[in-house]
């Protein structure tokens, strides 16, 4: 393995943090439109 | 150029074993190093500063004159909605992720940022972004003259610039959410063992924050333009009244970004001034818990008070008082950080380089634009001087005494061990002066424009305003040609690698792992987990 390279585990970890942050946005962005469309303004 | 060497000396070798890397273009381009990428940051938010300042230039000799004589009013408010767009998504946030890419993986003794790949990403996108607020002048109808707010209706009824600033709001937005992940996750997980959360230096503490609501309110921002989107173009009426909208919601959606963004371009800067007051006073800082916990208050309070933004929109009393007592309080934990700085200088052995003089002007300069702030916060205040010069002064001492000076703190701070030369400390002094001194003949007579009652982006005024308005134009300039001397006795022969060599540690007090790898900072840092003293401060040796 590259020494450069992350561990496996530590990779995985890392990839599930970022999932973790990335549904919290795509959460809020589509929140926002959803509500503004279904709910009216 | 070369921010980074090629070749570490050997003793640079210890925990750096690999030192291969691509060449000439490829180097850049295809970067996922998390130095290279911090000076492109910094590189390209200078680009941006230069061209938002231009604008600003633009806009301060039109209003030389009460009458109109040099931009058309069209070209004025364009010149006035680019300016900040520029300034603020073009240069502060891009800069300060560059102090970010650059330090926080040195600080915390991780080999690079968790997911290089991406970071790469996050960078790039920004290029195509920077193209398309500058192209949007040059496509029929010109850049949008509707305010770096973006409200509608007006966004909605604007020529085809507005939809080139909205793909450039996407992509940086995209960008910052992106480079947001990365952070968090680096900090999150990649520590040195040793390094609690509670033992990170505070600029890494200031970023983790800033990261987290760069996350919440990016998202509400693409949320917005998107909408404003689809009303332009898809036959939606989310802000149009005529279809059934309410142009109020979007100032409610844009203010919820809008204001935590005050505090995303300033929480990490609060982060630099607490490396460097303690580095030239020779102390530690003065209560580093209280310090974390007043950011992290900061950033919870700043969700709080979006509608302050808004007390002449029309609002129930209940709300204005709200939103007026939730703004106040903000300056309670704002307060314990000033005291924590003054209190660290306190009996310290003081010496005044040029960063220790930009973090004792950033105290200053910066403590009286939260104090307008305060003004402002006050509903009958504000109903008085909503949108006048009052507004610009306050935000000016903000985002130029408090961001701007941060990140020239931060540049002169750690540029010694970024190109491993030190900078010319007269020309520093020199920088510093100027700036200080323009800066406050440009903004302080903007506060008694506001009061006397000259509104915010008008291209004439009544005569009476005209020689305040000069004084600000001639600072303005001054202003600029400190920013132009700035690069060129400063930046450029740095880039050049023109000046006295830098020690491993230029500065005597400074404490922190970025101050235990050679100097200039070898291409691959802490590839091997360093072992770390009690205080994590040291290197003792590598696993």
């Amino acid at each position: 393995m590259d020494k450069r390279q992350l561990p496996p585990e530590k990779r995985r970890q890392n990839l599930k943090t970022a999932l973790i942050m990335l549904s919290i946005a795509l959460a809020i962005y589509l929140g926002y439109v959803i509500k503004a469309k279904v709910l009216g303004v | 150029m070369s921010a980074v060497i090629d070749h570490a000396p050997p003793s640079a070798l210890a925990g750096d074993h690999a030192h291969e890397h691509p060449h000439g273009l490829r180097r850049w381009l295809f970067s996922t190093n998390h130095k290279d990428i911090g000076t492109m940051y910094l590189l390209f938010a200078l680009w941006m500063l230069f061209e938002g300042g231009i604008l600003a230039l633009g806009i301060r000799t039109e209003l030389w004159k009460p009458y109109v004589w040099l931009l058309n009013p069209e070209l004025f408010n364009a010149f006035s909605t680019m300016h900040g767009i520029m300034m603020i998504f073009g240069s502060v946030m891009p800069a300060l992720v560059g102090f970010a890419n650059w330090m926080i993986p040195m600080q915390i003794g991780a080999p690079d940022m968790a997911f290089p790949r991406l970071n790469n990403l996050s960078f790039w996108l920004l290029i195509p972004a920077g193209i398309l607020l500058t192209a949007s002048f040059f496509v029929p109808g010109g850049a949008p003259g509707v305010g770096w707010t973006l409200y509608a209706p007006l966004t909605i009824q604007a020529g085809m610039g507005m939809d080139l600033v909205i793909f450039a709001i996407h992509i940086m937005g995209a960008s910052s959410i992106m480079g947001s992940i990365n952070i968090i996750v680096t900090i999150l997980n990649m520590r040195a063992p040793g390094m609690t959360l509670m033992k990170m230096p505070l600029f890494v503490w200031t970023w983790l924050i800033t990261a987290y609501l760069l996350l919440a309110i990016m998202p509400v921002l693409a949320g917005a333009v998107t909408m404003t989107l689809t009303d332009r173009h898809f036959g939606t009426s989310f802000f149009s009244a005529a279809g059934g909208g309410d142009p109020v919601l979007y100032q409610h959606l844009f203010w919820f970004f809008g204001h935590p963004e005050v505090y995303v371009m300033i929480l990490p800067v609060f982060g630099i001034v607490s490396s460097v007051i303690p580095t030239f006073a020779r102390k530690k800082l003065f209560g580093y818990s209280s310090m974390v916990y007043a950011s992290a208050s900061i950033a919870i309070l700043s969700f709080l008070v979006w509608a302050h933004h808004m007390f002449t929109a029309g609002m129930p009393t209940t709300g204005q008082l709200f939103f007026m007592y939730a703004t106040m309080l903000i300056a309670v934990p704002t307060g314990v950080k000033v005291f924590n700085w003054v209190a660290t200088m306190w009996r310290g052995s003081l010496t005044f380089e040029t960063p220790m003089l930009f973090a004792v002007g950033f105290i200053f300069v910066f403590t009286l634009g939260g104090f307008t702030g305060l003004m402002l916060a006050m509903v009958p205040i504000d109903t008085q001087v909503h949108n006048t010069y009052f507004v610009i002064a306050h935000f000016h001492y903000v985002l130029v005494a408090g961001s701007l000076f941060g990140i020239f703190m931060g540049f002169y701070y750690w540029s010694p061990k970024w190109t491993g030369v030190m900078y010319n400390e007269t020309a520093g002094k020199i920088h510093f002066w100027t700036s200080m001194i323009s800066f406050n003949i440009a903004f302080f007579p903007q506060h008694f424009l506001g009061l006397a009652g000259m509104p915010r982006r008008y291209v004439a005024y009544p005569v009476q305003f005209t020689d305040f308005n000069q004084i600000s134009t001639i600072g303005a300039w001054l202003f600029g040609l400190s920013q132009a001397y700035f690069l060129f006795a400063v930046v450029i022969p740095v880039l050049r690698g023109k000046g006295e060599k830098a020690p491993q540690r230029p500065w005597e007090g400074a404490e922190g792992l970025e101050w235990e790898v050679p100097t200039p900072a070898p291409f691959h840092t802490f590839e091997t987990p360093p072992k770390l003293n009690a205080d994590a401060t040291r290197v003792l040796g590598y696993n």
